[in-house]
């Protein structure tokens, strides 16, 4: 398995000693920034479902209004 | 081998990314240090992601009054969002609206806040409400953040918050995620004692399953603390120690609970290790394996003086299984770690395979570490144990050990014929004899000489090799005079089949000089009786002692046959007829010249 291109898994992981992400083979670097992605996309989802709920219980006339002006 | 560590902080990243620590087994080579690291960077990144619009989130709020912006983020927002939210506001402004949120909500919200933040905002909580959050963290069941809070406040908010845990599983579970062993002291001294059973109690409770727990809290603790844990754990009901050995046999634990152990005392240890539960091959196979795969065997060793002999026998035939090397660490190690007293307890149930390996390498062993070993069955009165090793070990490997200067104590030379004596080792101790200097033969010589009569005869009465029997007679003649009488006599009151034994050695071989030696050494009351004995049992013995006998030795034995009664002195003379003529004459020219009657 080719390993994950290395600006992709340290831009994920900002401040992160390289002799961690050296510590795994690339098998590893691809599973760790699999799962980090998969995380980044639940958190997405787990955010969009947060304001989606939020946003019921404002007024449906005002929730275009609201939901852009919080998401910018 | 159980890292707990490594667990934790695998337990606390699986939780950031969404999945299960068995899904990272991928990160199996980081240790807790880089999964720490790990985790620590993949927060920012994910925490950070949304800044912006959290800040937006946060900035709008401002227009809306606390006690509106508590009930929208209860209704509203909910806690994941809110957790957010609250780590874009000022602490001042989070304190004051959750004064607004239950908490319940609160403690929902917190493992989504920034660890740091977190610890800040809590910090900032008025301690009731803190209070009110850790409880509503138990109930959630969320022991990561509890853990991660206990682990980072101040203990002056955390002592009150673990006055009020009355709930041993949260402690144990709680305790498990804190990464500073400081702090699992510090909270350990903050908990009232009553407060310490239920946490055992807790991991007593099999189906919570929290030994893993428990041994990882007592791995990592002070040493005070281990033993007072320890101490705990032994001084209750048998039913916490039994659960506790199927905690670790279940989770394989033996390398953390071995060395705790250690801390117990020995009622404790004793009333441990004799378990139903670890009367069970298989156990007692995962726990041996244990101490091959992770150098246990200190740990393991000293217990064996307090196993029952069943499960030692049990453990010692075990050993079978393991591998050579495995059996060479285990010498080495009671050679360092002056283990012999406990490792020959368990040598002696091995099989003889195993006995071999590791007679063959205490033959392989330095000087130095042969008399440890010697030292050490000296001490602890072993010499029953390791004799049967010696006379397995090649002749040159017996005389290098019993020519260590160690031999020559007298102390340790009564101790040894006493041992062999009573454990009825002479077998063995015989060819050690004729292997020693001399000097050393002669100095434990002298201290056989303290051999009462009735040791004297349980040694004689015990030999059954011709060889046994010529070694026996040399070694005797190192001994005085009186000594050498006293023993003739005890032999002399053997009965038949003992002296027969000793006469048919010499017999058999046709080497009678060993005994010529022995009777010409005798005093003469001495030599009466056994010449008296010897024609009793045979009477062609007799004349073969004199045909055999060296000139010296004829006069003594004519002498000795011219002393018998008339009855035997007329048997003798019967046989002697049988002798061609000149030699007859030869005998009774030889009698003349001693001045005794000519009996032939």
């Amino acid at each position: 398995m080719a390993s994950p291109s290395p600006d992709d898994l340290v831009s994920r992981l900002p401040g992160l000693d390289p002799a961690v992400l050296k510590a795994l083979d690339a098998q590893a670097q691809q599973a760790l920034l699999a799962a980090i992605k998969a995380a980044e996309k639940q958190q997405d989802r787990d955010y969009a479902d947060a304001l989606d709920e939020s946003l019921k219980h404002v007024p449906a006339l005002l929730r275009k209004t609201i939901r852009k002006m919080i998401t910018g | 081998m159980a890292d707990f560590r490594h667990q934790a902080e695998l337990a606390k990243l699986a939780r950031l990314l969404h999945t299960s620590p068995e899904s990272l087994g991928f990160l199996a080579t980081l240790d807790s240090a880089a999964l720490n690291a790990l985790r620590q960077s993949a927060t920012r990144r994910l925490h950070g992601s949304y800044n912006a619009f959290f800040s937006r989130v946060a900035a709008a709020s401002k227009l809306l009054p606390n006690a509106m912006v508590a009930f929208i983020a209860q209704r509203s927002i909910g806690p994941l969002l809110c957790a957010r939210v609250a780590d874009a506001m000022s602490t001042e402004r989070a304190i004051a609206i959750t004064s607004h949120l239950p908490a319940d909500f609160m403690a929902a919200a917190t493992p989504h806040l920034d660890s740091a933040r977190a610890r800040e905002l809590t910090a900032a909580l008025p301690l009731s409400r803190v209070i009110e959050v850790a409880q509503a963290l138990i109930r959630q069941r969320e022991f990561i953040t509890l853990g991660d809070l206990v682990g980072n406040l101040p203990m002056s908010i955390i002592g009150p918050i673990l006055q009020e845990i009355d709930d041993g599983e949260a402690l144990l579970q709680s305790g498990f995620y804190v990464e500073n062993p400081e702090r699992l002291n510090e909270m350990l001294e903050a908990l009232p004692l009553p407060r310490l059973s239920k946490v055992i109690a807790a991991a007593a409770d099999e189906k919570a399953d929290l030994w893993p727990h428990a041994l990882a809290l007592m791995s990592v603790v002070s040493p005070r603390w281990q033993q007072r844990l320890v101490l705990l754990a032994v001084e209750g009901e048998a039913s916490v120690l039994e659960s506790m050995i199927r905690g670790v046999v279940k989770h394989d634990l033996w390398n953390v609970t071995l060395p705790l152990l250690q801390m117990m005392p020995e009622y404790g240890r004793q009333r441990l290790v004799n378990l139903p539960v670890l009367d069970d091959d298989a156990v007692l196979r995962r726990l041996l394996d244990a101490a091959a795969r992770h150098d246990l065997w200190q740990h393991l060793l000293p217990l064996a003086p307090l196993m029952n002999d069943g499960l030692r026998q049990r453990m010692g035939r075990l050993t079978d299984e393991l591998s050579e090397a495995s059996i060479r660490k285990l010498v080495n190690l009671a050679h360092e770690r002056e283990l012999w007293r406990e490792a020959l307890l368990l040598v002696e149930c091995m099989g003889i395979v195993r006995r071999a390996t590791i007679t063959e390498l205490m033959a392989e062993s330095s000087d130095a570490a042969v008399t440890g070993l010697i030292a050490t069955v000296q001490r602890a009165q072993q010499w029953q144990l390791i004799l049967p090793l010696l006379a397995t070990m090649t002749e040159k490997a017996q005389q290098r050990f019993v020519s260590l200067p160690l031999f020559r104590d007298s102390v340790l030379q009564q101790d040894i014929l006493q041992a062999a004596d009573s454990h009825g080792l002479w077998s063995i101790m015989l060819p050690l004899l004729a292997l020693m200097p001399a000097d050393v033969r002669q100095g434990v010589a002298r201290s056989a000489e303290q051999l009462d009569a009735e040791a004297v005869r349980r040694w004689s009465g015990s030999i059954r090799e011709p060889r046994h029997w010529q070694l026996t007679l040399s070694f005797i003649m190192e001994m005085s005079e009186g000594k050498r009488a006293f023993i003739a006599e005890q032999f002399s009151q053997h009965d038949d089949a003992v002296l027969h034994s000793l006469l048919q050695a010499f017999n058999q071989e046709g080497l009678w000089q060993p005994l010529l030696d022995f009777l010409m050494a005798l005093p003469i009351p001495a030599q009466q009786v056994l010449m008296l004995r010897a024609g009793r049992l045979n009477p062609e013995l007799r004349l073969s002692l004199l045909m055999a006998a060296p000139p010296a030795a004829r006069d003594m034995v004519l002498q000795r046959l011219a002393e018998l009664p008339g009855s035997e002195q007329a048997t003798f003379s019967a046989l002697a007829a049988q002798l061609p003529e000149a030699q007859q004459q030869g005998l009774r020219q030889r009698c003349r010249e001693l001045g005794i009657a000519e009996f032939i």
